[in-house]
């Protein structure tokens, strides 16, 4: 397709405006016709697809079911001989190309004239497929077949023919039928006012032109990737992140998901081999999942500058054995799958892009640590004060503080990558529809992870029964144990994830006399933290539960942020005065900084860096100790400055500019490093055993470098490894 | 005697008068907008005005018997961060509303700036937090009190929020449209602390279900209160001062009138005073002429209006975007996109795009002279042959055609390699096609088909450009108001007195029953309209009007269970019966699949009605417009004929003056009539036809 004919500069741009039109009409369709609150609160998206199954069009709704949908079109298009007008085809199968089966997709051809043009897309969480919790997500599963309704690719409408039986098939098998139904309207609605508009769109330029247009959009923005890969330095790159599990005996089982980045010209491929096998339980992902989740990262870190489409995906391939946690097969459960073993997936290969994107001046500003840790299920149901049945998944999990960058702070309250153009709804909205009473909603102090650009914080939600005998509630989520949210470039990491309860007897009495609740915690005899995955909890009058979110992490030595920007944040209560102290080595009294106890403070926090760290594993010999870097050298990130070498890397620190010694392996060798738990970077940071924190210091001026999790299987591979050539050419 | 309607309208560059005499004839005033003192600018056009008259001033203001105003005065306060300083009081709990924001960091930003994940953030909250204070008290959704107000807290509260400054306050709880009691307590307790300074309730200003709006809007309107009452103030004293008797009558966005000293109180509701203008003219217009579905476009400098009149009706909508903020008060829904007769035309990655950058006034089109050497629409116009260098604004402006090929010539010919021409055709092109989409975007978003719309088309350069995006929408006909060009204070003399009151009481019907009305009680509904509509009463007797001489518009909010967007049904008949309940229902879905298609409603879920809302409206003026008493007899020959550059090659197009139109003149296309403040363009295999008010209608043959 490379040389097809070019289209004039006009036309292009007036058939692309409209295109753009229709896909947002297609998306507004959905929206308004379905009766679900988790639409609403917009965990969906549409698209427009090419003939061949590549993604032309991308809404900016939920973003990993993009990269799905372009998998079921083709996956429709490989099973099925016949394809024609008025066909629509259904899938949700998560080992074929969907994240969870919740995720039920619409995919439609698009003919003109008798000739396939293109596809549209569509996907929505269905509040209900079945299986052994209400919601159908089902963490405590241990194989699929305990979970919701899987729906092979099949056709739900045939050459305009609804296949009612299908239909019929899969409404009984939820628990909210009518939702599911009028769902599924809704995917039709919008298909067909998509592909009108398409048709009109083809009646006034020919189907010609507008398949041109999409697929000369598509090899821009290939090109212009391809030329921004050039750019940067050819290597591997390795990031690491966990997932924690409950075991069997209560204690926490961590998956380890390994991701080795190799960039060479203009190709990027991630290779999650290595990374834990698949389990019988929460936390697995599909192959189509953790893909999807890829090409999210791709969307949001190259998105900014490169039109969105799959030309974004065409130089990037991703490489994985089956039946590891990031490939989950049969029979394993996969219900998380939306937001397991995926995300973390996509936090490590974004761990890796920063490591890569942190050599070059200018795209170092696109380097961004993990963007989201976990989903924190909320998920209630039973009958609400209206004496119906419900199921409500709690979108306001989705408000989580975003990642910090090296020009910005991440965003508080609403910072999700996976969900850019959405959000959740106002409490009244929630409570005139669930029987639950919200007694806060707020954000939580020291919640973002510190640094010179600090995480963003995120918000807590506790809900209590009202007008209703029970509520059960499904609560699962991981980052309980660990932070998925570390920082980067010494930055620290976001807060961890938690649900926690209490037992307020009489509670509506005690309010109607003022005595109102401040924290859970302070209703010690009943308060308790739950484990990260609880299936089937009853509450009853008077339970409390609050689910705090896990945060973004910061960006560089928390040290380096400017004093009055600590002192912004202790006045909007960002950040503690207590934290502000601790972790920034700020002294604020009195509405402002004490500049002469900052200054001994931060000295004082450097000082204790430099007691509790074990010395680098190497050492420069003592004669080097004045070499400076010479004109080829390069920054990395807030951390270092680096100059390869015949016999091997010349390290710097980039704070105090010292040598640090010369590794032909891992540049954490010639820096220290401290060994802590997690409460030691902010008061809600848990790294409980089998994981501890590590932060690597520069041993002269003791600047954090890194702050990572770590694991006794650590695989212990070099943050980056540079091919020497590649770097004087890019230099050069 | 002599008795005028007269009506202002300040606008960005210009401000406009629209003087109307006891013979209807309608004359038009502009004079350079006085940003550091807008009622100058207003009363330097009615200095104008007075003259044309051959009066003074005084005996000019003597002589009007109605005067009405439209000003931006409160999204300008908005936009450069004038406001009074809010101090915020919220539920205990729920103090980070506001910058929570529902978790939307993309809240008023466009697909473009919300695909860019690296820039995304949030803006900066309406209140900071500093100036924010929660107070401990709760009211559950059916407006049970569940803790109740600590009154000590509050007074503290209070006494901190104006020591960290506040000047005014706004309050807003939870629920407090089920039951005002705690927000109204608190000010008493604020006016017991500190008598003189302004308390805005959510139950009063906006007593719908969303607190994340409502906090919003309500803080919006507290702080514009105090800067939106001294310019009302000021300009009503200058009017009087100047000798002018009947009291200043303010536009809304909401597209009604309301006395000026009411306006303070409810300062957010004023946000679209302007914009909302053109479509109440064309409103009013359309009914003179038997025009009821209008889609009205207003073609200006920098952007693009649109609004859309159904069955003579104006369309509303809930919310307003000012900046990134929304203010929740109901405006006649008026979308916007950044294409103008300033849009500047680019090359990216070997793209041509139009837009939203714009040159504004200053310095212009690079064929003003002044400076601008960047190409816009305007240079493409003037290259193409729409516009007559010689002729612009009647020949006050001279063009410049070889600054407009320069500047095409270089960022956009040369770079794409095509010839000046095409380029400029090009832009052309896309602009229209920008306006087309939009067009399409509204009214298909309402269920409507554009073809089956008339288009009304004003502004300085809609004129010139409503011919070819009218075609692209396949519409038939394109009305340009004989007041094309000050439509928007034309609307402004028009309007109706209007005062409206709505309220959230949410009432359900059960899934799976049809027998809406057995949940939805016919009496509670009647009493909800009932209180809203002794509210609306009160405020438009108290402009003069009476009740009987008013009409009543009655509206609910309507969607089906689970769902989050809502839509307006009109009540036809009061007081409602059991059976008229079940009907408003049946409309609700009739409504509901005409905008979503057959078979998308969601009836076995049951329906939820929201908000109700009254409407009411009467007139506290009246004119006629003049009409021409039958057709002329000849318009004469064109002036001239100029080439024009269509479809790639030059086509002669006759070319007529504004002033020899008159009533029956009819001009086949290709045309161009120069008006003295703009240019109609008639297409090709299209015509135009005067009618007896003056205004120019194009047929298009589609």
């Amino acid at each position: 397709m490379a040389n097809a004919r070019k289209i004039d500069p006009i036309t292009f741009e007036v058939v692309r405006h409209r295109l753009w039109s229709i896909n947002q009409e297609g998306s507004q369709t959905v929206i308004h016709v379905s009766g679900s609150p988790v639409v609403h609160a917009t965990d969906y998206n549409f698209g427009i697809y090419t003939r061949e199954g590549e993604m032309a069009v991308i809404g900016i709704y939920l973003l990993v079911p993009i990269y799905t949908g372009a998998m079921a079109i083709r996956e429709s298009i490989s099973r099925w001989s016949v394809i024609e007008p008025g066909d629509v085809f259904i899938i949700n199968d998560p080992y074929l190309a969907a994240e969870h089966q919740n995720d039920v997709q619409f995919c439609a051809p698009f003919f003109y004239k008798g000739e396939l043009v293109a596809w549209t897309g569509c996907m929505a969480h269905q509040v209900d497929l079945g299986g052994s919790d209400p919601g159908s997500w089902c963490p405590t599963a241990t194989d699929v077949y305990q979970e919701g309704l899987r729906i092979p690719p099949g056709k739900i409408v045939s050459a305009g023919k609804v296949n009612q039986e299908l239909w019929d098939i899969i409404i009984a098998n939820s628990r909210m039928p009518f939702t599911v139904s009028n769902d599924f309207t809704a995917f039709l609605a919008a298909h067909r006012v998509a592909q009108e508009r398409l048709t009109e769109l083809c009646d006034k330029y020919g189907a010609d032109t507008v398949t041109q247009v999409m697929q000369q959009s598509i090899e821009d923005s290939e090109r212009k990737f391809r030329s921004l890969l050039m750019e940067l330095p050819d290597g591997e790159f390795y990031h690491e992140s966990y997932l924690d599990r409950p075991a069997a005996d209560n204690s926490t089982e961590v998956l380890a998901i390994r991701c080795k980045m190799t960039k060479s010209q203009d190709r990027l491929v991630f290779d999650f081999n290595g990374s834990s096998p698949q389990v019988t339980g929460y936390g697995n992902a599909t192959r189509a999942g953790t893909v999807g989740a890829v090409a999210t990262l791709m969307l949001c870190v190259f998105g900014s500058s490169i039109s969105w489409n799959h030309g974004l995906m065409r130089p990037v391939e991703v490489i994985a054995d089956d039946r590891l946690c990031v490939t989950a097969t049969l029979p394993a459960p996969v219900s998380g799958g939306a937001a397991g073993a995926n995300w973390v997936a996509m936090n490590a290969a974004a761990g890796c892009l920063s490591k890569m994107l942190s050599f070059h001046e200018t795209y170092a500003q696109y380097a961004f640590g993990p963007g989201d840790g976990s989903w924190q299920l909320a998920q209630f149901g039973g009958l609400n004060q209206y004496g119906e049945p419900y199921a409500a998944m709690y979108l306001d999990s989705l408000l989580w503080g975003g990642p910090a960058f090296a020009f910005r702070d991440g965003v508080d309250s609403g910072g999700a990558m996976v969900i850019l153009g959405g959000g959740t709804q106002d409490v009244e909205q929630q409570e005139v529809m669930q029987p639950l009473m919200y007694l806060w909603r707020r954000e939580v102090p020291n919640s973002g992870g510190a640094g010179r650009h600090r995480g963003g914080n995120g918000i807590e939600f506790a809900l209590t029964p009202i007008d209703t005998d029970e509520v059960i509630g499904t609560l699962a989520t991981h980052g309980v144990a660990l932070p998925n949210r570390t920082g980067i470039f010494g930055g620290y990491p976001g807060s961890c994830a938690r649900y926690e309860v209490a037992r307020v007897p009489n509670l509506f009495e005690k309010l109607a006399q003022g005595k109102v609740i401040h924290r859970l915690a302070d209703l010690s005899e009943s308060y308790r933290v739950l484990p990260s995955v609880t299936s089937n909890y009853r509450f009853y009058p008077g339970d409390i539960v609050n689910t705090v979110l896990q945060n973004g992490g910061g960006y560089g030595d928390p040290l380096d942020r400017p004093v009055d920007r600590v002192v912004r944040d202790v006045l909007t209560g960002a950040v503690t005065s207590d934290w502000a102290a601790r972790v920034y080595g700020v002294i604020v009294a009195g509405g402002a900084a004490d500049a002469a106890a900052t200054e001994r403070q931060r000295q004082e926090i450097r000082r204790q860096r430099l007691a509790a760290m074990i010395p680098p594993k190497v050492r420069p010999n003592p004669g080097s100790v004045n070499i400076k870097p010479g004109p080829d050298a390069r920054s990395w990130g807030d951390s270092l400055i680096v100059e390869w070498k015949a016999n091997g890397i010349d390290l710097f620190c980039l704070h105090c500019k010292t040598f640090l010694g010369t590794t032909r392996a891992d540049w954490k060798d010639v820096v220290g490093i401290i060994r802590s738990a997690g409460n030691q970077f902010g008061p809600l940071v848990v790294a409980d055993n089998p994981v501890w924190m590590e932060q690597y210091i520069c041993p002269h001026c003791a600047a954090s470098l890194w702050v990572d999790v770590i694991t006794s299987d650590f695989a212990g591979l070099s943050d980056f490894s540079l091919q020497t050539s590649e770097v004087s050419q890019v230099l050069s | 005697m002599n008795s005028f309607v007269v009506s202002s309208d300040i606008g960005g560059t210009f401000t406009d008068s629209v003087v109307i005499d006891q013979n209807g004839v309608v004359y038009r005033f502009k004079a350079p907008t006085v940003p550091d003192n807008p009622a100058d600018g207003v009363i330097e056009t009615l200095r104008l005005a007075a003259q044309q008259m051959q009066m003074g001033l005084r005996e000019f203001l003597e002589h009007v018997k109605f005067f009405s105003h439209g000003t931006t005065i409160a999204t300008n306060a908005m936009i450069e961060k004038r406001q009074a300083r809010v101090g915020l009081i919220q539920t205990r709990g729920f103090g980070d509303t506001i910058s929570i924001m529902r978790g939307f960091k993309s809240l008023g930003l466009d697909e473009e700036e919300i695909k860019n994940f690296r820039l995304l953030v949030k803006q900066s909250p309406v209140v900071p937090k500093n100036l924010i204070a929660e107070v401990t008290e709760r009211v559950d959704y059916k407006g049970r009190v569940v803790v109740p107000l600590d009154e000590d807290e509050v007074r503290l509260e209070i006494r901190r929020l104006v020591e960290a400054g506040a000047e005014v306050f706004a309050v807003s709880l939870l629920w407090s449209f089920k039951n005002s009691v705690h927000e109204r307590r608190i000010r008493e307790i604020i006016q017991e602390e500190y008598p003189s300074v302004d308390v805005t309730l959510s139950s009063e200003v906006l007593p719908r279900l969303g607190e994340f709006s409502r906090s919003v809007t309500v803080s919006i309107n507290a702080g514009l209160g105090p800067r939106v009452r001294q310019a009302m103030e000021n300009l009503s004293h200058k009017l009087k001062q100047e000798g002018l008797k009947p009291d200043l009558m303010i536009m809304q966005s909401n597209g009604g009138l309301e006395r000026a000293i009411e306006i303070p109180k409810r300062a957010a509701a004023i946000i679209m005073s302007g914009p909302v203008g053109g479509v109440v003219a064309s409103q009013y217009l359309g009914a003179k002429i038997g025009i009821q579905n209008i889609v009205t476009t207003d073609m200006g400098g920098t952007s693009f209006d649109v609004g859309i009149i159904m069955n003579g009706q104006a369309m509303m909508r809930n919310v307003t975007q000012v900046g990134r903020d929304e203010v929740a008060l109901p405006s006649i829904d008026v979308q916007t996109v950044g294409a103008g007769a300033g849009s500047i035309a680019a090359v990216r990655d070997g793209y041509l795009t139009v837009g939203p950058e714009s040159a504004g006034a200053d310095p212009g089109p690079a064929c003003y002279g002044r400076g601008g050497t960047r190409p816009t629409v305007a240079d493409a116009d003037l290259v193409l042959g729409y516009l007559n260098s010689d002729y612009f604004l009647g020949g006050r402006m001279r063009l410049n055609p070889e600054l407009a090929r320069k500047a095409i010539a270089t960022y956009v010919a040369e770079p794409l390699g095509m010839t000046v021409e095409d380029a400029a055709e090009g832009i052309k092109k896309i602009v229209d096609s920008l306006m087309a989409d939009l067009i399409r975007e509204v009214t298909i978003k309402r269920g409507v088909d554009p073809s089956d719309f008339t288009i009304f088309s004003f502004g300085g350069a809609g004129p010139s450009h409503a011919f070819s995006y009218a075609a692209e929408l396949g519409i038939s006909q394109v009305v340009v108001p004989l007041t094309a060009s000050v439509h928007s204070a034309f609307g402004i003399a028009s309007a109706d007195m209007m005062a409206v009151e709505e309220i959230s009481h949410p009432m359900q019907s059960p899934p799976g029953s049809t027998r809406y009305s057995e949940a939805l009680s016919c009496e509670l509904i009647n009493r909800i309209f009932s209180d809203l509509e002794k509210k609306t009463t009160e405020r438009l007797q108290a402009t003069g009007l009476r009740a009987e001489d008013c009409a009543v518009e009655r509206f609910i909010e309507m969607r089906f269970r689970f769902q989050i967007h809502e839509l307006t049904v009109q009540v036809s008949e009061f007081p409602l019966t059991p059976q008229l309940v079940d009907e408003i229902v049946e409309q609700f879905i009739e409504v509901y699949e005409i905008r979503f298609g057959k078979g998308s409603a969601f009836k076995a879920a049951g329906v939820e009605m929201v908000t109700f809302r009254v409407v009411m409206h009467g007139g506290l003026h009246e004119f006629r417009l003049k009409e021409e008493a039958s057709d002329a007899q000849e318009m004469g020959s064109p002036v001239a004929t100029r080439p024009v550059y269509h479809n790639g090659s030059w086509h002669e197009a006759s070319v007529y003056r504004g002033e020899q139109l008159h009533r029956g003149s009819h001009i086949e296309g290709l045309a161009i009539i120069e008006m003295p403040d703009t240019t109609i363009v008639v297409g090709e295999n299209q015509s135009a036809d005067v009618d007896r008010l003056g205004n120019v209608i194009l047929k298009l043959d589609v």
